[in-house]
C-alpha cells in the first residue's frame, strides 16, 4: 500500500484507506474527498501533474476527473493493480 | 406569485443546473444575494404550456448537505427550511449529471431522507449514452420512491420530458421513501456511500468511460509545456482584449458624454443647475457606463472558459504558483484583469469558491497597476525622468514604468502573504476541484450570464458610483469663493478645505497643498487627478493641452523627490470610489472595503515617505 503521491502516472490503483492523521484538519478533508467520489474500493489513476513541482495532480476516480493538491493526496492510500 | 409552487434545482456543481435554469426561465430571472452572505440567489418564473406557474430557485451547487462552504451552507439550509427569510422549496429537482451518477447518488439519498417531495432529473442523458452508460430509470424510481425523468443535453429541445412532467403538475403530497423524517445528515457520509453503492449496483446497467474527447483535450491543455503555453496565450489574448478592444467603445462612451455635456452647456444659462447636470450627473453617469466595455469583454472570456470547462484547467495549471502566497489557481484571472481595471477584476473574484481566497483576492486586486494610473505615470515620468538610453534598447522612462508595475505586484504578494497568516487565516482550504467534461458553451447561457453581470454592476455598484460622483461635484463646487477672491475657485470649496486638512499629513511625504487638493477629485478615477492638477494650477483647455502644459509647470513647481513620491503614492493609490463601491458590493460589508482603503493608504504613505526622504538624501 502506497500514498497516492507515490503512484506513477497512468497506473490503475485501488483506494485502500484514508490516513487522516497525517495532516491537520485531516478528518474534514477525508469527508470532502468522500463527497467528491473518493471511497474505499474506488479505482484511481493519476492522469496529469501540474507543471510546477508536479503539483497539483489530476486523477480519475471511478471515471470522474478531479484535481487535488499533493498535500491532500498524501492521505489517500492506494494499492497499484 | 406566492401561489406558484416553488421548485428548487439541487445538485453538485457542473451538473448542468444553471443551464437548465436559464433554459426554463430565460431572462425572467431575479438575481440578488442571500441576506447577509455573498452567495447568489437566483430565482425565476416558469409557466408550462398549459399555464401552470412555477417559481424556480437555482440553489448554489453542493456536494453534500453538510454545508462545508458558504455556498453549500446556504443551499443545504434552504432545502432543509432552516434559512431565515427563505421559504422552504415545495418540491426538489435533484439534477444529476448522468455520467457521474455513481458519485452523485449519495447526495440524492441524503436529499431523499429530508422527506421533501422531490424528483430526480438525469441530465445530459444523451452524452452518457454516447459514452456507453445505460441506466434503468424504472428501477431507480422504485428504489428511491420518487419520479425519475431523463433530459437530453442542456438544450431547450432536450427538456421536453421535464416540461411535460411539470405540466402534469408535481405531487406535493409525495412522501419520499426516506428512512428518517426531515432530518438529514444523521447518517455518516460513509453510511450513505455504502447505500449509494447498493442502489447504483441495481440501476446502472452499463457503465462507460467519461468522454474520450475530454481525455484527449486534457492531454494538450494540461500538458506541462504546451498546456502552459496555451494558457499564457489565452491570458495574453484576454488581457489584450480587456485593455485594447475596450478602448474604442470606451472612447465612444466618453465622446457621447462629452457631446451631451456640451449640448447642455450650450442650451442652458450659467446656473448651478447646469453645473450639477454637466459636472455632477452627466460626469457621474459617464463614470459608471465607462466600465461596461471592460466588464462585458472580460466576462465574455470568463463565461466562455467556465462554460467550456477550461476555467478549471486554467486553475489547475496556475494553482501551485498561486499557492505560494496562499491563494488558489482561480485567483489568477481576477488579478490579471485588474491590470486593466480593478472593477471587473474584483467582480471576477466570484469564480473563486473559497471565501478566504476570494476575500484576499479582492483586497489585493487594487495593487495591480490599472490602466487609469497610466496617464498619471506618463505625465510625471515625462516631466521628471530623462529618457536616457540604458543600452539594449531600454530607456530610463520605460524602466521606471516597469518598476512601478513590479512594485505593485510585489506588494500584492507581500500583502497576500501577510493576510494569509493573519486576518484571513483559519481552517486550511483545500483544492479539491472537479475537472468537468469539455463542452461547447451555449450562446444562450453566455448572453444571459453577461446580461446578469451588467445588471448587477449597474444596479448595485453603479448607483453608488453615481451618487459619490454627484457628492464629489458638490464638494468641489461649494462653498463658492467670496467676492474678490484671488485663488482658484476650488480652494474655497469643501475639497479645498479637505485639502488643507490633509496637507499636514501629506507634507512629510513631499506633497504640497496643490497636490493634496488634486488628490480628492482624483477619487472619482485616478486619471482625473491629472485634470484636477490642471484645475488647481489654473490651466485651461482640453485634457491633452492641460497634460502638455502641466509637464512644464510641474518641472518648475515640483522637486524630483516630490515627483518620485507622487509616483510611489500612485502604486498604491487608495483613492478610487468605484473600487471601493465594488468591493463593498462583492464583500457585502463596509468592514473589508474600509480595511482595504486603510491599508492601501498606509502603504501609499509609507512608500511615498521612504521615496521622498531617500531620494532627497541621495540628491542632497
Amino acid at each position: 500500500m502506497i500514498a497516492l503521491t507515490d503512484l506513477t502516472k497512468n497506473t490503475a490503483a485501488k483506494l485502500e484507506a484514508f490516513s487522516a492523521d497525517l495532516i491537520d484538519e485531516g478528518h474534514d478533508l477525508v469527508e470532502r474527498l468522500r463527497e467528491m467520489g473518493f471511497e474505499e474500493g474506488s479505482e484511481i489513476i493519476i492522469r496529469h501533474f501540474g507543471f510546477v513541482m508536479r503539483d497539483p495532480i489530476a486523477v480519475d476516480v471511478d471515471g470522474v476527473r478531479v484535481a487535488i493538491r499533493r498535500s491532500e493526496a498524501k492521505v489517500i492510500k492506494v494499492l497499484p493493480l | 406569485m406566492s401561489s406558484a409552487v416553488r421548485l428548487a434545482l439541487v445538485g453538485s456543481p457542473n451538473s448542468g443546473k444553471s443551464s437548465l435554469f436559464n433554459a426554463l426561465t430565460g431572462a425572467r430571472q431575479k438575481i440578488a444575494n442571500y441576506a447577509g452572505v455573498t452567495v447568489e440567489r437566483k430565482l425565476g418564473d416558469f409557466t408550462t404550456s398549459s399555464g401552470k406557474d412555477y417559481e424556480i430557485v437555482d440553489l448554489p451547487g453542493m456536494y453534500s448537505l453538510k454545508g462545508r462552504s458558504p455556498d453549500e451552507k446556504v443551499a443545504s439550509d434552504i432545502v432543509m427550511g432552516k434559512f431565515e427569510g427563505e421559504k422552504q422549496p415545495d418540491f426538489l429537482i435533484a439534477v444529476l449529471d448522468t455520467t457521474h451518477i455513481r458519485k452523485q447518488m449519495r447526495m440524492v439519498l441524503e436529499l431523499r431522507d429530508l422527506g421533501v417531495p422531490m424528483m430526480v432529473l438525469l441530465n445530459m442523458y444523451d452524452l452518457a449514452e454516447r459514452d456507453g452508460f445505460e441506466i434503468d430509470t424504472d428501477a431507480l424510481s422504485k428504489e428511491l420512491g420518487v419520479p425519475v425523468v431523463k433530459s437530453v443535453a442542456v438544450r431547450k429541445a432536450g427538456m421536453t420530458s421535464l416540461q411535460e412532467f411539470l405540466d402534469k403538475g408535481v405531487d406535493l403530497d409525495q412522501k419520499p421513501a426516506g428512512k428518517t423524517d426531515g432530518t438529514s445528515g444523521q447518517k455518516s457520509t460513509t453510511a450513505y456511500q455504502s447505500d449509494a453503492r447498493t442502489v447504483a449496483k441495481k440501476v446502472i446497467l452499463k457503465e462507460g468511460m467519461q468522454g474520450r474527447i475530454t481525455r484527449q483535450l486534457d492531454e494538450i491543455f494540461l500538458h506541462p509545456v504546451f498546456g502552459v503555453l496555451i494558457l499564457m496565450l489565452i491570458f495574453f489574448g484576454m488581457f489584450q482584449a480587456v485593455f485594447n478592444w475596450a478602448e474604442a467603445p470606451m472612447d465612444m462612451i466618453d465622446g457621447s458624454i462629452v457631446s451631451l455635456q456640451m449640448l447642455v452647456d450650450g442650451a442652458m444659462g450659467d446656473t448651478w443647475l447646469k453645473s450639477l447636470l454637466v459636472d455632477g450627473i452627466l460626469a457621474g453617469v459617464g463614470a459608471v457606463v465607462i466600465f461596461l466595455p471592460q466588464i462585458i469583454i472580460l466576462f465574455a472570456f470568463i463565461l466562455f472558459m467556465e462554460g467550456s470547462g477550461y476555467l478549471a484547467r486554467a486553475a489547475f495549471l496556475m494553482d501551485r504558483i498561486m499557492a505560494t502566497v496562499g491563494l488558489n489557481g482561480r485567483a489568477f484571472i481576477p488579478l490579471l484583469s485588474s491590470f486593466a481595471c480593478a472593477i471587473p477584476g474584483i467582480m471576477a473574484a466570484r469564480t473563486i469558491e473559497h471565501p478566504r481566497d476570494r476575500l484576499t483576492t479582492i483586497l489585493i486586486a487594487p495593487l495591480m497597476t490599472c490602466s487609469a494610473r497610466l496617464p498619471v505615470y506618463t505625465l510625471v515620468i515625462g516631466a521628471f525622468i530623462p529618457n536616457t538610453d540604458m543600452g539594449y534598447g531600454l530607456g530610463m522612462q520605460g524602466m521606471v514604468m516597469f518598476g512601478l508595475y513590479l512594485a505593485g505586484i510585489l506588494s500584492a504578494l507581500l500583502v497576500a502573504g501577510i493576510l494569509k497568516i493573519t486576518l484571513t487565516s483559519g481552517t486550511s482550504q483545500y483544492l479539491i476541484m472537479e475537472l468537468p467534461r469539455y463542452r461547447w458553451p451555449e450562446w444562450h447561457n453566455m448572453v444571459i450570464g453577461l446580461y446578469e453581470r451588467v445588471k448587477i454592476f449597474m444596479r448595485r455598484a453603479g448607483t453608488m458610483i453615481l451618487f459619490s460622483m454627484i457628492a464629489l461635484w458638490v464638494f468641489a463646487s461649494y462653498p463658492k469663493p467670496p467676492v474678490g477672491a484671488t485663488e482658484n475657485d476650488i480652494y474655497y470649496s469643501v475639497v479645498g478645505w479637505l485639502g488643507r486638512l490633509l496637507e499636514p499629513i501629506l507634507q512629510p511625504i513631499g506633497f504640497n497643498l496643490e497636490i493634496a487638493i488634486a488628490l480628492i477629485p482624483g477619487m472619482a478615477a485616478r486619471e482625473v487627478s491629472v485634470a484636477a492638477l490642471g484645475t488647481v494650477y489654473s490651466l485651461a483647455g482640453d485634457d491633452d493641452a492641460i497634460a502638455a502644459s502641466l509637464v512644464d509647470m510641474l518641472q518648475d513647481l515640483w522637486t524630483l523627490p516630490t515627483a518620485l513620491a507622487f509616483l510611489a503614492w500612485f502604486v498604491f493609490a487608495p483613492q478610487c470610489i468605484s473600487t471601493i463601491a465594488v468591493a463593498k458590493r462583492e464583500t457585502n460589508s463596509w468592514r473589508w472595503p474600509a480595511f482595504m482603503v486603510t491599508y492601501l493608504f498606509i502603504m501609499a504613505w509609507v512608500a511615498s515617505y521612504l521615496t521622498y526622504n531617500i531620494s532627497g538624501a541621495i540628491i542632497g
